[in-house]
């Protein structure tokens, strides 16, 4: 059977003529009968009489014959709210002529409104829709006789708070980041960008799940190509469940088998600003505080928020640095298997001498040590995000002391490849996106078995070959090494450098083309000129 | 899409068809060897290497038992050819011959002045692996004993003679490290003649030549730098002694730091004090006049520099006597330029390049000497030589003037 499936928040119409068939289909069997005892017992039936799903059947003060039930499920709705907002205006008296006998619509009516204190109040039409509704957190309120109901908006129980984002932390900028309630993560982008045309499109995917998803950009900045691109291949997903917005941007990335990542994804609401009024587009799924952003340009994954708040010239100096380390994390290991095994001759002579000394007596390759200490340190890591908190610093003991020291004293490992991998591991964190260090992680073997099989040719040849396949890489429409190539002057202000602010004067080309203009010229801070 | 993975197996074969530094060796199958000789012996070469022992340099590492061992190991190997000899090491040794990094190529004089550099430079120019930057030495007696000597400070010897070079080559105008390439394009230089330093021990080579040696302060034999070998072509011809090396480096523009001792007056004997001029910045013009068929050549040298030591008793802050010394000292210099050139006369070497100047300069004239059975014989050179002291440094007055002042009536 396929749920209903509607557009909640925006007024557009929905351009998906597939799922407008299935609402034609759905209609037709599950109208509201206005037999009350029938449709709880539909309900009751679908929901397979779960013990959470609660239906109060209230007397009406019309009459016996008028009963009101409540329905909602436990746990999902503000008990507070249901208390003081829903329960008492339909069960008090002093509003009520007892003689007038009212007919079950009107009463409808003025339950909704006259009495119900609840802001949000829709009418629901069929079981399906009150289905939904009550699965979402809203109280469903549904009157014998009448073919029509109430959906009133109840949503709440426990959540998580608005929390410091653990995957970016930063030294300055705010410190709140997105929680698992899509409600609250609009309600935080919406603090940052207070305009009416920050546009929110939302749609439920997931057959069995019937997950909440909002597209959110701003109306006048952003492609709407590419808003309606993204909107498109949103609709084309048919799946049972989305669970976490990695489920969406598989299902809708333009490459699936690149190691780039071609959208990229944050726990920071001032990331997901910064980025809307660039003219990119946000998507956030409920259930997940990660938002997913597209289109994304491979400078942008070595980008923090925090560089905008900085100075810009320390922000610069870690930007450039973080293109360094993402370089080291991928082709160290690689580099020091080339250049000890097959070009020995561009070491300085000391330096070979040291490293010979400390290859002797190693009874592998230094190609199989190099991988050997390369998945050592990946299962380490893995090791340590898994494991509960309580047994964190046995990782550290066991890792440092006896794969590390141990191994080399031992002879089995030399001590460089330990300094090697170590530092490779390091340079790995510094990349600010963990979809960026993951593409590092993963190129860093290939790179290995080509050095290990052609020394310096077969990495020359890897990063032709990587090089191919950045140029051709493409986000929702914008190439992927975008300032470079194609080279856009105007745009190397915010690529591998960050200009002050005062001199950011357009949106990047491409992306906010629809209105590049970003600041006023000519507003440079400079010593008041003194006529006197 | 489907156009990758060719593209990428392309990618990956055509490397395996560009020839260069190829096939994987891993450190620890490496000789790496540091300096290398060459001797003959009747009909053979004999060639010396001097190979690494990297567990004896690097301490505290896994490889264990570090200290007690010698730095480095030699073994010689003979041959018809020199390939053929490095071939026959391969019977004795455990690893393959590693040649990247070999600084100093070291030479018997018999060699050189026999057999001739020709097959050697050939055979050094030839591998990929070799350096083009090592540098040439020559030795009077056998070659291989050079490699023996354990250099205090120092573990890898032939690294340290390489820095012997070079350190001595900043602070004394007269050392020229000779790299391959350059000793190379000398050689074939019809106007130009190559000059290699040579490297002698003094004391007691064996004593030097084990490990007790390092352990009393005071070493048994130390390797040093001495005369300068002059080739024509591919052959020695002679040796320099330290004064025509300078001497040659005055004509061929080479003096950038260089001490002139020089004593008080013109005339002074050998019991006169002396003083220390040290030339900071020097320019050599050679030109060549032709007068009457015969060949002058002019050789403008400029020489700037300080007083830096004195023993005379003058009054420095009076110019004239300022002029008196510079007078003095382009003396000395003019002394060590012509008994240089006469010297080089004698050997039939045209180390300073003279023979090119004039080839530039007046190529008739130059047609007729290069026909000419001792072209040197027929130039004669008119040195104009000006030194200019451009200060005497912290002290003005000489402090023997002190002495002279405070003396007790």
């Amino acid at each position: 059977m396929r749920p209903f499936t509607k557009n909640k928040q925006s007024g557009n119409p929905q351009p998906e003529a597939c799922t407008q068939r299935s609402t034609e289909s759905q209609a037709a069997e599950t109208k509201l009968t206005g037999n009350l005892d029938d449709d709880l017992r539909i309900i009751k039936e679908r929901t397979g009489g779960s013990s959470d799903l609660i239906i109060r059947l209230i007397d009406s003060m019309f009459g016996k014959e008028l009963r009101i039930a409540v329905i909602y499920i436990e746990g999902l709705v503000n008990e507070q709210v249901m208390n003081s907002s829903v329960m008492p205006s339909l069960t008090a008296k002093d509003f009520i002529d007892p003689h007038h006998l009212a007919a079950p619509s009107e009463v409808l009516g003025m339950i909704k409104n006259r009495f119900l204190s609840i802001s949000n109040v829709k009418d629901v039409h069929s079981l399906d829709e009150v289905l939904s509704a009550v699965l979402a957190g809203n109280t469903a309120i549904l009157v014998s006789g009448a073919t029509l109901g109430i959906s009133a908006s109840t949503a709440g129980g426990e959540q998580r708070g608005v929390n410091e984002p653990q995957s970016e932390t930063v030294i300055r900028g705010p410190r709140e980041g997105f929680t698992e309630n899509l409600r609250t993560n609009t309600a935080l982008i919406r603090r940052k960008i207070r305009n009416p045309d920050l546009w929110i499109e939302s749609r439920k995917i997931g057959r069995i799940s019937q997950t909440e998803v909002a597209v959110m950009y701003l109306r006048g900045i952003a492609n709407d190509k590419v808003v309606q691109e993204i909107l498109q291949r949103l609709d084309r997903i048919d799946t049972d469940s989305i669970l976490e917005s990695g489920y969406i941007e598989e299902f809708i990335q333009d490459e699936a088998f690149s190691p780039f990542p071609t959208m990229t994804n944050t726990e920071r609401p001032d990331a997901i600003a910064g980025a809307l009024l660039e003219g990119k587009v946000a998507i956030l799924v409920d259930g997940s505080p990660f938002v997913l952003l597209a289109p994304v340009t491979i400078f942008k994954l070595f980008q923090s928020s925090e560089d905008y708040y900085q100075k810009f010239d320390i922000a610069t100096f870690l930007r450039l640095l973080r293109v360094i380390s993402f370089v080291v994390s991928m082709l160290l290991p690689s580099l020091y298997i080339a250049i000890t095994t097959f070009h020995q001759q561009i070491l300085p002579t000391t330096l070979l001498v040291s490293l010979a000394a400390q290859r002797e007596g190693v009874p592998f390759p230094a190609f199989v040590e190099a991988l050997a200490m390369e998945i050592t340190f990946d299962v380490l890591r893995e090791a340590g995000v898994r494991m509960p908190r309580a047994i964190g610093s046995a990782i550290s003991i066991v890792g440092a002391l006896v794969l590390g020291q141990a191994a080399v004293q031992a002879g089995l490992v030399s001590a460089a490849m330990v300094i090697i991998v170590a530092f490779t591991a390091i340079a790995g964190f510094v990349a600010p996106s963990v979809s960026i260090s993951n593409s590092a992680r993963i190129l860093r073997f290939g790179f290995m078995i080509l050095a290990g099989t052609l020394g310096l040719f077969g990495i020359m040849a890897g990063l032709i070959a990587l090089l191919i396949h950045l140029c051709g890489l493409r986000s929702f429409g914008i190439p992927y090494l975008l300032p470079l190539a194609p080279f856009i002057p105007a745009d190397q202000k915010d690529a591998f450098v960050r200009v002050p602010w005062w001199a950011m004067l357009r949106r990047p080309t491409l992306i906010g083309k629809k209105n590049p203009k970003r600041e006023k010229k000519f507003q440079k801070p400079s010593p008041p000129k003194n006529k006197n | 899409m489907n156009r990758w993975p060719f593209l990428i197996l392309l990618l990956l074969i055509v490397p395996l068809f560009v020839t260069g530094c190829w096939d994987s060796k891993e450190l620890n199958s490496l000789s790496i060897i540091s300096a290398t000789s060459i001797d003959r012996e009747r009909d053979h070469w004999v060639v010396t290497f001097q190979v690494i022992i990297p567990q004896a340099i690097a301490t505290q590492t896994g490889g264990g038992g570090a200290g007690s061992q010698s730095p480095t190991t030699i073994f010689s190997t003979n041959g018809r050819t020199i390939r053929e000899a490095m071939q026959n090491a391969s019977l004795e040794t455990s690893r393959m011959l590693f040649f990247a990094h070999n600084s100093i190529l070291i030479l018997s004089e018999k060699v050189a002045r026999e057999e001739g550099v020709g097959q050697i430079l050939d055979f050094f120019l030839r591998p990929f692996e070799s350096r083009e930057t090592m540098s040439i030495l020559l030795t009077k007696g056998k070659a291989s004993d050079l490699l023996e000597v354990l250099i205090p400070l120092e573990k890898i010897s032939g690294n340290a003679v390489k820095r012997v070079i070079d350190q001595s080559q900043r602070n004394l105008s007269q050392v020229q490290n000779i790299k391959l390439i350059d000793f190379a394009a000398r050689v074939a230089d019809p106007n130009a003649s190559a000059m290699v330093p040579e490297l002698q021990v003094s004391g007691n080579l064996k004593g030097q030549s084990s490990l007790d040696a390092l352990k009393s302060p005071r070493n048994e034999a130390v390797i040093k730098l001495g005369e300068l070998g002059v080739f024509r072509r591919d052959k020695l011809v002679g040796w320099l002694n330290g004064e025509e090396s300078r001497g040659v480096a005055w004509l061929s523009n080479r003096v950038k730091n260089l001490i002139i001792v020089y004593p008080c007056s013109a005339k002074g004997g050998e019991r006169d004090s002396l003083s220390s001029f040290r030339v900071l910045k020097s320019s050599t013009k050679l030109s060549s006049e032709i007068q009457g068929g015969k060949v002058t050549m002019k050789v403008q040298i400029n020489a700037r520099g300080v007083l830096d030591e004195t023993g005379c008793k003058m009054d420095l802050s009076n110019p004239r006597v300022i002029a008196e010394q510079q007078r003095i000292i382009a003396k000395v210099i003019n002394g060590e330029v012509v008994s240089t050139w006469n010297r080089l006369r004698t050997i039939e070497t045209d180390a300073p390049g003279f023979l090119d100047v004039i080839h530039r300069e007046h190529p008739d004239a130059w047609k007729k000497l290069a026909q000419s059975k001792h072209p040197l014989d027929e130039i004669t050179i008119r040195p104009q030589i000006r030194v200019n002291i451009e200060h005497t440094d912290m002290i003005n007055k000489p402090y023997s003037t002190l002495l002279e002042q405070n003396k007790r009536p």
